[in-house]
């Protein structure tokens, strides 16, 4: 009684319906607690449908719009465009005979979803370049980039060039193809989903089991434990204001930055990942992987196959692989894989420190896979036991990826250097005592985060195995105490930054 | 097992039983997460409760324009004022008389010194260097004034360039085993054996007169190299004072100076850049300081320097780390500022003193950023202790626009602070030194 009373007087339904509406400085994420109140009420929905093959379709594929429209309001136009387009020159392009006809529309296709990427992503940094060059002042744009469409785009790309490598046969009805583009769970921030993997489920009845339950519930936690404790509550408490004047700090609160910026930029990007996943699961979709334990990785080229999975393979097949692989001799290789991860980088963002950072991961991936041919070569082998040869690879690996993630992460590339020059000439040891009792909390989560990367992959799935046989109750607690600890940290006192005395 | 069944309707019994155990939780009292600061109650239904809880009411201020000038020492309460107060009851010591000595410089030749002592909040000449590039552009004078041996944040100086090869011993209010006797900055530097400081001059602004500051050495041969201009030579350090003032240049135009120093006895303290007429601010912010670490210096120190500076005016700006979010006792500080104008006041004597409040502070609220709730007080206070130790007073607060200006600062278009909702940027500081300047002016008329 008390409890109703206290809700009844709390709530507003003006407040309730203004939620509903898109609004510019609160866009719908996953992680948010008007995401779990609202899924909760569409998988009401979707129980009653789910049967229902046509309803179901339709259902999902306007829940999916609609979470579109929360979470960019009105670019969600740019998805029916794309849609529309896509599917009609996908038709087209599997009727013609004529190969050089088939070609053309490919290239149409390719073309006009390239030019919708590059005016939104990139127009603002070509006028930048021509008024840095020529002295103009041309005026930006300042489109605003809509949510998803860098992989909308290559999920549109990859699926006319498949019909047109006669991979497969186009989707029959439109719906069909616009939910492939538009299913809200990956909608946002990926996995890129390739249409051979997903439309099959389409109209297949969806089906949980308890390890689809459970590998659900399972990704689900990880991606709230992940985005909401790790990455938000390091950005919020230490990472983003180091990262905003690295010259002002000294070299040690500089390193620690980069270490918590690669636990951030990982917990956020594969917790968004792992939700999308489980969201998936629970309704009875499957999604490709994403992430695989990416720090884990002893060489550069083994850290391209766990991290973002997604784009490395879509990188592969429609990029390396057309510009010749590895068919063309060893040099030839080294080049494409440069090209293939300096386009990479500039996918990632419009400014000279994406591609700086692909250019970086480009030569390394090279040098690795040069090291590889001459070690394979000469038959050189370093005789060190083999976990020692690996814990070696795995600390040299991750600095590497550290040393790139500065240039991800500082705003300029003055800054990017500031914060080496800092690391490296203005290391300041003797502060280290400040500085982990200061932030404690943020070293007890980043230590925590890190421990828990390290679990084998072979481990996790084992604990999904187990998962799987839980009772319902079992799986509702662990889902409330991740969701508490989540929200406890949302709502925790931040720590006060300070500039670390000396 | 029964994994072969359907479990379609799992999910949502999972997610509808942790909704509604959670909203039961929201009313009722949870333990605390260690180290976290987590409040004992959780509220999921935030986004969808009638009213977004402020903790204190907004209320916008936004700058008066064209403030009439008054007599500044008839308000009685800078709290609601952007102009300077003064609370000085004896004219020697009123920033009237720092007004006069500033207008005079319109006429007659002379130096008018201000000393600006603070935190990291204006650390690397800011604030201090736009106001003293203005404030010469009007009354004149060349040269940063005083410029330390090395600092964390060199390479964010913009009045001139400076960089050092960071390997001076640097003894300061928190490292100081030998009990050295520390420069106004709250450092003095001892040369490891190789040690040397550049500065350049910047806008072809190039140093007139340049001056050393060092302590008492035992070698009283001890010298320094100087390379001027790639010209190099050595200079005899004089050491018959407890501070030591020595000419490395003197009417001599020096776009880039190069100081190196081998002997590692000799306590240097820095230099100074100037001309021999204008207006000079000596910026001396400490990272870090709530005000409390300038009761370590010592009087001699002060002493010495007032004897070479002879400042007419003295600035105090601390707050950032008095702060304490959720404590608003202030009576400590209240105290420590007593001791410290009573300190200036012995060895400064003569000089008026005016107290800066601290800006604003916003603090992550549930997701957004707000003004702390100590930030009021805590300028109300420093309003008090100026009052009580009848020194002037600026509301930077309110003059800045009051509450939330901070987290405006931060998010909007233009961006005037960093991402920590304390510190401000170039452009910040050169906006604060604008405002600041704009009422010194006013203040005069």
């Amino acid at each position: 009684m008390l409890f109703a009373q206290h809700l009844c007087m709390n709530f507003s339904l003006h407040k309730f319906f203004e939620e509903l509406l898109y609004n510019k400085k609160d866009p719908l994420l996953f992680n948010s607690s008007f995401f779990l109140i609202f899924f909760a009420l569409f998988l009401l929905i979707y129980l009653a449908l789910y049967k229902k093959a046509t309803l179901r379709l339709y259902f999902l594929t306007l829940f999916s719009l609609y979470f579109f429209y929360k979470a960019s309001g009105w670019y969600v136009v740019f998805i029916l465009i794309a849609a529309v387009v896509d599917y009609n020159l996908s038709h087209l392009i599997y009727n013609e005979v004529n190969k050089r006809k088939k070609k053309i529309l490919m290239l149409t296709s390719v073309s006009l979803n390239l030019a919708l990427l590059f005016t939104f992503k990139y127009t603002d940094f070509f006028i930048s370049i021509i008024n840095d060059v020529s002295s103009s002042h041309l005026k930006l744009l300042k489109l605003g980039l809509p949510v998803g469409i860098s992989f909308y785009t290559f999920e549109n790309l990859s699926y006319t060039v498949d019909v047109y490598r006669g991979h497969f046969k186009p989707v029959n009805r439109f719906i069909d193809y616009l939910f492939f583009l538009s299913f809200f769970p990956k909608l946002m921030m990926g996995p890129i989903v390739r249409a051979a993997d997903f439309i099959p489920q389409i109209n297949r009845e969806p089906f949980v089991d308890n390890r689809q339950l459970s590998e659900g519930l399972y990704l689900l936690c990880s991606g709230i434990i992940k985005k909401m404790v790790i990455s938000d509550f390091l950005t919020a408490n230490y990472v983003q204001y180091i990262f905003d004047g690295p010259s002002r700090h000294t070299g040690i609160e500089c390193l620690f930055a980069v270490y918590c910026y690669a636990m951030v930029i990982y917990c956020d990007f594969s917790g968004y990942s792992d939700m999308a996943r489980g969201i998936a699961k629970w309704i009875g979709f499957d999604i490709n992987i994403n992430f695989l334990s990416p720090y884990q990785s002893a060489t550069i080229t083994e850290f391209w196959r766990r991290w973002h999975i997604s784009l490395s393979t879509w990188l592969k097949d429609y990029l390396y692989i057309p510009l010749g692989g590895n068919r063309k001799g060893k040099f030839n290789q080294y080049k494409n894989l440069f090209i293939t991860m300096l386009l990479g980088g500039f996918w990632h963002g419009a400014s000279w420190n994406f591609i700086f950072w692909g250019a970086l991961h480009g030569t390394a991936l090279a040098l690795d896979k040069w090291r590889m041919a001459i070690a394979k070569k000469m038959k050189i082998s370093f005789r060190l036991p083999h976990g020692l040869k690996r814990a070696i690879g795995i600390i040299i690996t991750f600095h590497f990826v550290c040393f790139c993630w500065i240039f991800f992460k500082c705003t300029t590339f003055h800054d990017s250097w500031v914060m080496i020059g800092q690391i490296f000439t203005n290391f300041r040891p003797d502060v280290a005592g400040v500085l982990f009792t200061q932030y404690r909390p943020v070293l007890i989560i980043l230590v925590t985060a890190f421990l828990l990367h390290a679990i084998p992959v072979k481990a996790e799935v084992k604990l999904q195995q187990r998962m799987a046989n839980w009772p319902l109750t079992a799986m509702v607690s662990y889902f409330l105490i991740c969701l508490y600890i989540a929200i406890e940290l949302k709502q925790a006192v931040p720590i006060k930054p300070v500039y670390l005395q000396f | 097992m029964s994994s072969n069944k359907n479990k379609i309707t799992h999910p949502a019994l999972i997610i509808w039983a942790a909704i509604i155990v959670l909203i039961l939780l929201s009313s009722v009292k949870l333990p605390v997460i260690p180290y976290i600061n987590s409040y004992s109650h959780i509220d999921l239904l935030q986004d969808i409760k009638a009213d977004k809880k402020s903790v204190i009411p907004i209320k916008k201020i936004t700058l008066p324009a064209g403030v009439a000038p008054g007599m500044p020492q008839m308000v009685n309460n800078a709290f609601d004022s952007t102009l300077i107060v003064d609370y000085a009851d004896d004219a020697s010591v009123m920033m009237q008389s720092f007004y006069s000595k500033l207008n005079a410089l319109k006429t007659k030749k002379g130096k008018v010194r201000i000393a600006y002592f603070g935190d990291s909040f204006i650390e690397a000449d800011y604030i201090t260097g736009e106001l003293r590039d203005k404030l010469q552009a009007i009354y004149g004078g060349s040269g940063p004034g005083f410029v330390p041996m090395q600092s964390i944040v060199a390479d964010d100086y913009v009045t001139f360039k400076f960089n050092s090869n960071t390997s001076w011993a640097d003894y300061n209010f928190h490292n100081n085993p030998q009990k050295y006797p520390l420069g106004l900055m709250g450092h003095v530097f001892y040369s490891t054996g190789r040690s040397w400081s550049q500065y350049s001059a910047t806008n072809n602004n190039k140093f007139k007169n340049i001056y050393l500051y060092t302590g008492k050495t035992k070698d009283s041969l001890a010298s320094v190299t100087v390379d001027e201009d790639d010209k190099e030579n050595t200079v005899t350090v004089n050491d018959d004072s407890y501070i030591n003032k020595t000419v490395i240049s003197s009417n001599t135009p020096v776009g880039k100076l190069k100081l190196s120093c081998t002997n590692t006895a000799l306590p240097v303290y820095g230099l100074s850049m100037e001309d021999s007429t204008g207006v000079y601010i000596d910026n001396y912010g400490f990272r870090g300081n709530t005000g409390a670490l300038s009761l370590q210096l010592q009087p001699d120190v002060m002493k010495g320097f007032a004897s070479y500076f002879k400042y007419d005016l003295i600035i105090v700006h601390y707050g950032l780390n008095v702060l304490v979010h959720g404590d608003t006792n202030y009576l400590w500080f209240d105290r420590t500022m007593a001791k410290f104008i009573e300190k200036i006041r012995t060895n400064f004597p003569g000089a008026p003193i005016l107290m800066i409040g601290s800006s604003d502070v916003a603090y992550n609220e549930q997701g957004s950023y707000i003004t702390d709730p100590g930030v009021p007080v805590l300028v109300r206070t420093e309003n008090e202790i100026a009052r009580k130790n009848k020194v002037a007073f600026w509301n930077l607060y309110y003059s800045m626009g009051g509450e939330n200006t901070m987290t405006e600062w931060v998010e909007g278009d233009t961006t005037f602070a960093y991402r920590d909702y304390m510190h401000v940027n170039e452009r910040g500081a050169n906006k604060i030194a604008g405002v600041f300047l704009d009422k010194l002016l006013h203040s005069q008329k």
